[in-house]
């Protein structure tokens, strides 16, 4: 094989591997779209993070990496239909890769739980800044929850 | 108790998508109460909203370490959501501020109180306990706070109904005394909130006594 036919292979193969990677990473995140009030009197340009089905809880991401909280019932049909493809993407991603979670919690009783408390202040202040933090819930206890009590 | 409180996927999604959820054991901590052991596999017993609450306790902290919102005692599946939701909430008002502030924390459950049936004069004033003597005990329709009118109508209620919006009124009231009090502030006196009694909490016949 001559050197520009080389060349060529390892630039194809190189053009593969980042082109596959880049569909992975989009495979687990949503794009930027139009979210439109219940009312439709407000629009917002923001990324879905986050939704709960069952207290209709969403979370966004504006264009500026704030984030914002609201619930379903606040958005519009069109919007809940979007959230209907998004749950159903979600889980047939699960099904591949199976759920996300850090190394640094364990999940029992089917809450993912962090071991001590200033790890869990830690995790909670935002990795990009304070619109990123999270509120931390401390189950306060007399015994192990891990063990008798 | 544990079993019962985490027994809902809702409420683990809710907390899982929206928090950093950890524990703390008290062992050793003089306020704590007492208990009989369980083992997480044991069959759970009868508990209302409050059970223990030196036993245990359901703090909302901001990544700080200030606490925002508390309960404490057993909690239901539902009560541990509305609870949740409320502090979620809240957290989220508070983290829009340029700087968190307390005064929010004392407005939103004043708030929240109100909302409940309580007279806004009395929430700072006279003892829920002498409230609710001069204005009767309404009867427990629900278990989560909004759905607990403290004074619903005149018509005679029970002692635990009493006993469990007391407790919930006092939660409220210690958010709206020390509001964002620091973790290390709590942990060197929790009697803030727990008082000094010993509450001793036993929700199944089996284990042993500790």
């Amino acid at each position: 094989m001559s050197e520009q036919k080389q060349t060529f292979v390892i630039f194809l193969f190189a053009s593969l591997i980042i082109g596959c990677l880049g569909v992975g990473n989009l495979a687990g995140q949503e794009r930027e779209r139009t979210w439109t009030s219940a009312d439709r009197s407000a629009k917002i340009k923001a990324t879905l993070s986050q939704y709960d089905p069952e207290t209709g809880a969403i979370q966004l991401i504006l264009s500026d990496g704030t984030t914002r909280s609201i619930f379903r019932e606040m958005i519009s049909t069109s919007d809940r239909r979007y959230l209907r493809g998004y749950l159903k993407r979600e889980t047939s991603r699960e099904e591949i890769i199976g759920p996300e979670s850090s190394p640094a919690t364990f999940p029992l009783f089917g809450i993912q739980w962090v071991p001590d408390l200033s790890q869990a202040l830690q995790l909670a202040s935002g990795r990009t800044g304070k619109a990123d933090d999270r509120p931390v819930m401390c189950f306060r206890v007399l015994g192990d929850l891990r063990g008798p009590m | 108790m544990r079993t019962v409180s985490f027994s809902q996927p809702q409420t683990h999604r809710f907390l899982n998508q929206n928090f950093v959820n950890t524990f703390d054991n008290t062992t050793g901590d003089p306020t704590s109460g007492k208990s009989i052991w369980h083992q997480p596999g044991d069959p759970s017993g009868m508990c209302i909203r409050g059970n223990g609450k030196q036993n245990v306790q359901t703090l909302f902290l901001t990544p700080s370490g200030n606490i925002f919102h508390v309960a404490t005692g057993f909690l239901s599946p539902d009560d541990l959501l509305a609870e949740s939701k409320f502090a979620f909430q809240l957290f989220q008002k508070l983290n829009r501020e340029p700087q968190i502030d307390g005064n929010d924390v004392v407005e939103a459950h004043r708030h929240r109180i109100e909302s409940a049936g309580y007279p806004k004069k009395n929430v700072q004033q006279a003892s829920p306990v002498a409230q609710m003597m001069n204005q009767g005990f309404p009867q427990v329709s629900g278990n989560v706070i909004k759905d607990v009118p403290f004074f619903g109508s005149n018509r005679p209620g029970n002692f635990m109904d009493l006993m469990i919006r007391q407790q919930i009124l006092q939660d409220q009231k210690f958010s709206i005394q020390y509001p964002l009090m620091s973790w290390e502030q709590f942990e060197r006196d929790p009697k803030t909130l727990v008082g000094n009694g010993q509450s001793f909490f036993s929700s199944s016949s089996s284990g042993n006594h500790r």
